[in-house]
């Protein structure tokens, strides 16, 4: 039963940058065949973010809440690019036990082209999993500031103790603002995600 | 001499009328909005626009008003955002 519940719930959100500017507040919305997750945090810096996050895990009816804490370990700027990596953890409890998860992340982006990689450890009472999900994307033009962005996306995710243990999503992101839209397509199941910065 | 050319430095920021800073890393609208959100809660700043095709941020400050470079880089990397340089356009 655990083993089901960390396959369902460790599908983590590949979004966007897991923390804000200065002041900032950001709700992250990811629906999936496997769950519906919210994650609101707020960055006193852009050095890092809290958050608190509720993921309904559908097979199992049951909630995981907690808090998460993201930090920024590296940036590289460059006039048309950058580059960050971040450790990203999370403190929850489902099912009577406590729920923990630690991760790396990297992503490298220029207006043009995206490359992202995620990994995360998660343990649950007992049971543990290691999954990591990649992404590359193009813009097939690149929009002013402020007009709508589009990116067209694929990501592959491996879950090591998953019956389909690679699973190959292509992703189509409209962005435009404060608001970030993603809808695809993940073993036959839509994806629709969501992320709105304040 | 060094005194007068502080002087003259620290007058020419305060009178200039806007600023244009040369940046880095400024790749999406995030970036972009998280700079626009920052600057303007300066009492200083009246308007700021950005291009992410020239990768500068124009800040027009109120009149007689203005921020000094050491304070706009500063706000500029609190946003994760390299600066490069920092050009000003005096009013008088």
């Amino acid at each position: 039963m655990k083993t089901i519940f960390l396959m369902c719930v460790c599908s983590f959100v590949l979004l966007s940058r897991p923390v804000s500017y200065p002041g900032g507040t950001t709700v992250m919305i990811q629906n999936d065949s496997k769950q519906n997750r919210i994650h609101i945090h707020y960055s006193p810096t852009q050095k890092y973010s809290i958050g608190i996050y509720d993921e309904y895990v559908r097979d199992l009816k049951s909630h995981n809440i907690g808090l998460q804490y993201n930090r920024l370990l590296n940036r590289k700027n460059s006039k048309l690019t950058q580059r960050n990596f971040y450790l990203k953890s999370k403190l929850g409890y489902l099912e009577d036990d406590i729920f923990g998860a630690l991760g790396l992340a990297f992503d490298w982006e220029s207006r043009k082209y995206f490359i992202s990689y995620e990994n995360e450890v998660n343990v649950n009472g007992s049971s543990k999993e290691f999954i990591q999900k990649a992404r590359v994307g193009i813009a097939p033009y690149v929009a002013k500031y402020g007009f709508l962005h589009t990116w067209i996306m694929l990501e592959i995710e491996n879950e090591a103790k998953a019956e389909d243990n690679i699973l190959v999503s292509p992703i189509l992101r409209l962005f435009k603002g404060d608001y970030l839209a993603e809808l695809g397509l993940k073993n036959k199941n839509i994806i629709f995600n969501l992320i709105v910065r304040f | 001499m060094k005194k007068f050319m502080m002087f003259s430095l620290l007058m020419g920021s305060l009178f200039a009328s806007s600023i244009v800073a040369n940046v880095e890393g400024m790749v999406c609208d995030f970036c972009a909005r998280g700079l626009e959100k920052v600057f303007s809660k300066q009492d200083e700043v009246a308007s700021i626009k950005v291009s992410l095709e020239k990768s500068i941020v124009e800040i027009y400050f109120k009149e007689g008003k203005a921020l000094d470079d050491k304070t706009i880089t500063k706000l500029i990397l609190g946003n994760g955002i390299s600066v490069n340089s920092i050009d000003r356009n005096d009013s008088k």
